[in-house]
């Protein structure tokens, strides 16, 4: 487009010039065949769009945005209820398979004495009487990594 | 009782949970909404998706009456359908797939008017939000502005462009190329 301006039918065609410059450029188009052929092309692209045909729903899709809200919280709630059986197996597994998977196995006694053997093992072998209170409190805190020592 | 008084009232009694009005609001925009949305997005599947995410949203934004519901509607569907156009590049789709063929539509067969899905198909998103804001639901450069989140200068040029190339493909189809 040569005429410089051009760039202002746009905005005078979609009625966006302030009144005295859509007057001014009213007049311009008068003796400007450039932008009487622009202002022509901007019409016929908006009668091809507003009269052009939009693609219709399927009456499957009309009938579930009738639905929507309804259908929403019926997914919500099956969401949830997923989510809530994942969080109870999560709990089951923690709670009852992987501690028996883990758990260290029953003392070991040694004949003819209550002293536990695994007392032995795991207090390389110090004492042998060492009290169950002591064991059960180490088997509590066997997740730490260091072995306690425990004077007789 | 003008047509916008029904809209402002069915969509009230949407909000309060009246899921007849609600309907009824969809028998009224719906064919239109999911006709908007399927110029902006590649699949019917995604039209539906959109709609149906405007219409929920509907059901929480705020509604200032400046205008008309079906007017607001088609602004809550245009940011939508840019969501859902998203998601799907996220899921790669959108970069390695042929864009889908449009099914053969029985009213294809009885109207002879030109599509607009097919019309603005070879635009970009941003040139197909203008276009359907602008020419379909007459809306001002500022009110563009705001819905988009651009400065108002990047409303015109985008408009420019995209109906420079919608007249640039109409010449070339009378020309037959």
């Amino acid at each position: 487009m040569a005429c410089e301006r051009s760039n202002l039918v746009q905005a005078h065609y979609d009625g966006e010039l302030p009144s005295g410059e859509a007057a001014a450029l009213r007049r311009h188009l008068e003796r400007c065949a450039d932008c009487r052929k622009l202002l022509a092309e901007l019409r016929a692209v908006s009668t091809a769009v507003a009269s052009a045909r939009l693609r219709r729903p399927s009456q499957m899709t009309q009938r579930r945005l009738r639905h929507a809200p309804r259908l929403r919280r019926e997914q919500s709630v099956r969401r949830l209820t997923g989510w809530l059986t994942a969080t109870a197996a999560a709990i089951v597994l923690a709670t009852w398979v992987l501690p028996t998977r883990n758990q260290a196995p029953p003392p070991r006694y040694a004949q003819g004495t209550d002293a536990p053997v695994v007392g032995a093992a795991l207090f390389g072998g110090a004492d042998e009487n060492v009290p169950e209170v002591v064991l059960a409190a180490h088997w509590m805190a066997s997740d730490l990594s260091a072995p306690r020592v425990v004077e007789p | 009782m003008s047509s916008t008084q029904a809209d402002d009232q069915l969509l009230r009694r949407s909000r309060s949970g009246d899921e007849r009005a609600f309907s009824e609001l969809v028998d009224r925009h719906g064919d239109y909404l999911f006709g908007v949305a399927r110029s902006l997005v590649r699949s019917d599947h995604d039209a539906e998706d959109a709609v149906q995410e405007c219409l929920l949203a509907a059901l929480r934004a705020r509604y200032d009456e400046r205008a008309s519901v079906r007017t607001w509607l088609v602004g809550i569907l245009v940011r939508q359908a840019a969501l859902v156009r998203r998601k799907r590049w996220r899921w790669s789709r959108e970069a390695h797939q042929p864009a889908p063929q449009p099914r053969p539509d029985a009213a294809d067969a009885v109207d002879a008017r030109l599509d607009l899905t097919k019309m603005l198909q070879e635009l970009s998103p941003d040139h197909r939000e203008v276009i359907v804001l602008r020419e379909l639901e007459q809306m001002s450069y500022d009110e563009m502005a705001r819905l988009l989140e651009v400065p108002r200068g990047t409303i015109e040029s985008r408009l420019f462009r995209a109906r420079e190339q919608l007249r640039r493909m109409s010449s070339e189809e009378r020309d037959g190329l």
